[in-house]
């Protein structure tokens, strides 16, 4: 893989601008942007030709011309923010908008025991203190043209630190791209450090109601010190003309337990890459994910987990539900160290398809070098059980509510495992109103 | 009620039914025995509306209805019932879950109000009793590890909630136990009324000593070759079905 032109055009355009895009979380590393830059310039952006780029190319979409975030921009329309808030009280909020944070939105005023938020702006030990952590704990794991885009030309982000005397609060991070905003980039990074024993369920929620094109590439650095456990959640419900990839690398230490959930509701082009790190001994991680994708959208989930230490317990369980002309991807590598004995690693991915113009494709791949483990991988892809639907309908349920019922229980297999009630309600009735599911439980 | 006449089907271009003629009224009970492969089970689901089976020819009025025109819900509204055979298993979906929603959605369609949680929790608890069955089991996933007589006593406890004018009874006996049996016959008969009418759709006697038949006909090759009251039934139970066939292969069709 080369860069082409275009590729060249906007790495010089971006580099023009990106005096002006401001503080960014990695400015104390020059050496990540220059090692990030140095490879983009050598690799270009991805096309099809690239393996794990085969179902995902929007190198085409790609536009030369970009603009970042800016703080002093136009004035933006925030009448619908607030009703797209998780309607939970006790939960830190925190709110982005087009990039640039909003304190008008956030409710995050005073600092919670056991609970530290950094802009980049900031100085101090605190903000310090996580990045040192992250710079130390750091590996680079994935090399991605999307994330050296993303730590080449940064803007802005955050850096969060949860200590073991947090009591527990959910914090939903949000990323909202608002109307009538041209041709952005956003680079965000966030790093987020749990520390030891501590307990964080954490929530990032992308949404844009910009039908024009933007392109959000956002990376999450998780590190989970030793006992701390971790309930991850990404939302994406974003435009049909946006580009949306988020990569997330969670650093685990001995003892922690990681959960995932990754709902992909809409959005043109998404992307996940989701990296797991099972650093050291006894580490549990749970990967649940679920798309429903429609129209034109599509949806690629590539995971990684990666059994480097004996006694680790990993578990994936994505579902997805294909509508209209939509595609969906589903990529997940489990590696097993030579050292890594003992290991239990499960992956299972299991897809609907309504429609005859939907496509799924679905790739498991195990690479195992250790002999002492457990692993098992299994993928399906079928259509609504016609069985299943006759016995409803000759119930006397009319064929639309029969299939609202059977995609309703076969998306609350994956809903019902979130912990957090109130985030819970939030993403089942965002698919229960999809589905037109009228039932009473 | 149901008037079935010159009946044929097929299923992948295999014709199951040949010709079938029969009619049932309000208050009776009618059995369909037959060897295997008879079409007793073929007939079961085209009368609820299967779509896999091609109906090559004949007629289907229930209630003077065109019941053939009908979809599968369709025909539920208009108060038929199948008890399926081999009842199907949907993780993630309770019997409670549906069965409140599919009343409603009866009633509905038959100009009735539906039918609040208060009133339809004192209906579903009045039925559980009639066919002893647990509440613990309609709250877990539909049939999922369910044993072979809980299905099937799931069935019968479906059907006592939607009150159907027209009961479907497909090898409700197969797999059951004498005291699963006894229960199930005990549901059917309590259920039975001037009102409606059941088909019981069986391979052996047996349930037939429980839910005791007005009429009852013999399928073989896709047709009824042999129609009677219950002695008919006590006659292959003793006989077997050789007879039945000899006789059948004996005659010019």
């Amino acid at each position: 893989m080369t860069s082409t032109d275009t590729d060249i055009n906007l790495i010089e355009n971006l580099a023009a601008k990106v005096s002006r895009s401001g503080f960014n979380i990695l400015n104390d590393f020059p050496q990540i942007r220059d090692e990030s830059l140095n490879a983009l310039k050598v690799t270009g952006l991805p096309g099809n030709k690239h393996e794990e780029y085969k179902y995902f190319n929007v190198s085409r979409k790609i536009k030369r011309d970009y603009n970042f975030p800016l703080p002093a921009g136009e004035a933006v329309e925030t009448g619908w923010i607030r009703s797209r808030l998780v309607d939970d009280n006790k939960g830190i909020h925190i709110v982005f908008i087009n990039g640039i944070y909003s304190k008008e939105f956030s409710n995050f005023d005073t600092p919670a025991e056991g609970f530290e938020f950094f802009l980049p702006e900031d100085s101090g030990q605190g903000i310090k203190y996580i990045l040192d952590t992250y710079a130390a704990e750091r590996q680079n794991i994935n090399k991605d043209p999307y994330l050296d885009l993303n730590r080449a030309f940064p803007n802005a982000g955050y850096a969060i630190r949860i200590g073991k005397d947090f009591d527990s609060k959910p914090v939903y991070i949000y990323h909202f791209v608002n109307s009538g905003v041209q041709d952005l980039l956003i680079n965000h990074t966030g790093i987020v450090l749990v520390e030891k024993d501590a307990k964080a369920d954490l929530s990032e929620i992308f949404i844009s109601e910009n039908e024009d094109h933007h392109f959000h590439n956002h990376n999450t650095e998780l590190i989970t010190r030793n006992g701390a456990l971790v309930n991850y959640h990404l939302i994406q419900e974003t435009g049909h003309d946006s580009v949306n990839i988020q990569n997330t690398n969670i650093y685990q230490s001995a003892n922690s337990r990681a959960n995932t959930y990754t709902f992909s509701l809409s959005g043109k082009d998404l992307r996940n890459n989701l990296n797991i790190l099972l650093n050291e001994e006894d580490c549990e991680s749970h990967l649940y994910g679920l798309y429903f994708i429609s129209n034109n959208d599509h949806i690629d989930n590539h995971t990684t987990v990666d059994h480097r230490k004996p006694h680790c317990y990993s578990n994936e369980y994505y579902k997805g539900i294909i509508d209209d002309k939509g595609m969906g991807t589903f990529n997940g590598k489990i590696y097993v160290r030579p050292n890594a004995q003992k290991t239990n690693a499960f992956q299972s991915n299991k897809n609907l398809v309504l429609t005859d113009t939907a496509t799924v494709n679905t790739k498991p791949q195990l690479e195992i070098w250790a002999d002492d483990v457990k692993c098992s991988h299994g993928a399906t892809t079928g259509q609504i059980d016609e069985e299943q639907m006759f016995y409803l309908r000759s119930r006397g349920l009319s064929e639309e509510s029969a299939a609202a019922l059977l995609l309703h229980a076969f998306a609350f297999d994956i809903i019902d495992r979130v912990e957090l009630e109130h985030l819970r309600k939030y993403i089942g009735s965002k698919i229960n109103s999809r589905l037109g599911y009228q039932f009473s439980d | 009620m149901l008037k079935i006449q010159d009946l044929k089907a097929s299923i992948e271009d295999n014709q199951i039914l040949k010709g079938i003629n029969m009619e049932v009224k309000a208050g009776e009970v009618h059995a369909i025995m037959g060897p295997n492969g008879s079409g007793k089970s073929t007939l079961a689901s085209v009368l609820a509306g299967r779509e896999e089976f091609e109906v090559d020819g004949g007629q289907v009025y229930f209630e003077g209805e065109d019941l053939l025109e009908l979809s599968p819900e369709e025909r539920a509204w208009k108060g038929i019932f199948l008890a399926f055979q081999y009842p199907v298993e949907i993780p993630g979906v309770s019997t409670t879950n549906f069965l409140k929603s599919a009343m409603n959605q009866i009633r509905e369609n038959n100009g009735m109000k539906p039918m609040d949680s208060v009133h339809f929790l004192k209906h579903i608890k009045e039925k559980m009793k009639l066919v002893e069955i647990d509440q613990s089991l309609l709250s877990r996933s539909l049939n999922e590890g369910f044993s072979g007589g809980e299905k099937k006593r799931n069935e019968i406890f479906q059907m006592a909630v939607l009150e159907p004018k027209l009961a479907i009874l497909d090898e409700t006996d197969s797999g059951l136990d004498i005291d699963a049996l006894k229960i199930v016959a005990n549901g059917v008969n309590k259920l039975k009324s001037e009102d409606n009418a059941v088909i019981v759709v069986t391979h052996y006697q047996r349930l037939l000593n429980y839910i005791v038949p007005d009429y009852v006909h013999v399928l073989y090759e896709g047709r009824i070759v042999k129609s009677g009251t219950k002695e008919l039934a006590h006659e292959l139970e003793a006989k077997g079905y050789d007879w039945i066939k000899e006789e059948f292969n004996s005659t010019p069709a």
